[in-house]
């Protein structure tokens, strides 16, 4: 305490500098005075928590974005047995030394400091639906043929490019013969595309049978709109 | 995985047999039982994918699985996309470990885990986030984020920052 003191008045008296209310010793630009190691100096008014310009150190942060719809979801913050959720566009939190610091950033600060990484996200994935006449795992409805240009020409635009072909059936039937018709479907659609010389790096097939329709029916009943494969592109 | 799911790619077949032997988790053929978790789609600068002691480059089409350590140079960022379309971005001088990666097609089930040991992390998450988002996570030295389906920005200042 004596030595800070010490150096405190030492250096007020060299240069132009003040006990900044921030608790840190500033210059006349509120900037804080760094020693010739790069350390600031505390006043007596600094408490843990406080960090002007990083000069405790780097924290962590976290910054939540709008999703596509505008909407933010939302995600919890765990440090040091204590949690903080943040749930609002551009919310976002400085964490440091087991100490969450919430703070509201916006889009200018986020494309300022991220821009570039943002940038760097890949492509959002794609899906285009194909869909098969009733109970049959290879007769695709006529509109197929358009859909599948489509495709090709949304495969070309992408780096790397892989498919996921998951195959769904309606409620007619039992479960399991359904989850296998549904990857039956998506097998003969893995035919046609390679048939047709279009080319990814993988081919994922799925059935899933009718646990994801796209039509909540009772079951037991036919629904043209859930007998459907999908194509997925990533 | 389930029954339902399969792949034309090699390596997954591979991984076919280490199951039919029982061998997935004894198996010292380690990279045939990983399954690719991801996949490279974005590469610029110097990018390197750290597997099993190996430094290999991290270039577009290279896959990512778990286990992997992603690390970015100082001009260098990569973009991501896991099978269950999870994005992941990283900018200059990141290190991110994927540590852990399952996703069943038929189900959706799952688990995602990250660390991030320093640089800055943009995410949008996937089916995983929506069907179990209790199994995904999110973690630097310093904190561990839990998502709710979501897109956010993860920045961890490392060790060798000030």
């Amino acid at each position: 305490m004596k030595i800070r003191a010490a150096l405190l008045c030492l250096l007020a008296s060299s240069a132009n500098v003040f006990a900044g209310t921030d608790g840190y010793l500033v210059d006349s630009e509120g900037n804080p005075v760094r020693t010739g190691f790069g350390l600031c100096i505390h006043t007596s008014s600094w408490v843990k928590g406080i960090n002007l310009q990083n000069c405790d150190g780097t924290p962590d942060r976290v910054v939540l974005l709008p999703n596509q719809d505008g909407q933010a979801g939302a995600v919890v913050i765990e440090t040091s047995g204590k949690q903080t959720l943040l749930n609002s566009a551009y919310a976002g939190a400085e964490i440091q030394d087991g100490q969450i610091l919430q703070k509201q950033e916006s889009r200018d600060s986020v494309n300022e400091r991220y821009g570039a990484v943002l940038q760097t996200l890949p492509a959002r994935p794609q899906s285009y639906t194909v869909y098969f006449e009733p109970g049959s795992s290879t007769k695709l409805t006529p509109e197929h043929t358009a859909v599948f240009n489509e495709l090709k020409l949304a495969l070309e635009l992408r780096p790397a490019p892989e498919l996921s072909i998951i195959g769904h059936t309606d409620r007619v039937g039992k479960q399991d013969a359904n989850d296998r018709l549904s990857l039956k479907r998506a097998e003969t659609v893995r035919q046609h595309l390679v048939e047709s010389g279009l080319n990814a790096l993988t081919m994922e097939l799925a059935g899933r049978g009718e646990r994801d329709p796209i039509v909540a029916t009772p079951d037991e009943i036919a629904e043209p709109r859930n007998r459907r494969v999908e194509i997925n592109i990533r | 995985m389930n029954t339902c799911v399969y792949s034309s790619t090699a390596q997954q077949r591979h991984r076919g047999w280490a199951l039919a032997l029982g061998l997935i988790t004894l198996s010292p053929w380690g990279a045939y039982a990983n399954d690719q978790a991801g996949r490279i789609k974005i590469s610029l600068g110097q990018v390197n994918i750290e597997r099993q002691g190996q430094i290999s480059p991290g270039a577009v089409g290279a896959t990512v699985v778990v286990g992997d350590r992603v690390r970015t140079g100082a001009n260098g960022r990569v973009g991501i996309t896991l099978n269950d379309n999870t994005l992941l971005s990283a900018g200059p001088n990141a290190l991110l470990e994927l540590k852990d990666f399952r996703f069943d097609t038929t189900t959706h089930q799952g688990s995602l885990k990250t660390h991030l040991t320093q640089g800055a992390l943009a995410v949008v998450s996937g089916k995983i986030a929506k069907t179990q988002p209790k199994n995904v996570e999110f973690s630097t030295p310093s904190l561990t984020l839990g998502v709710r389906g979501t897109e956010f920005i993860l920045e961890a200042a490392g060790e060798s920052q000030p």
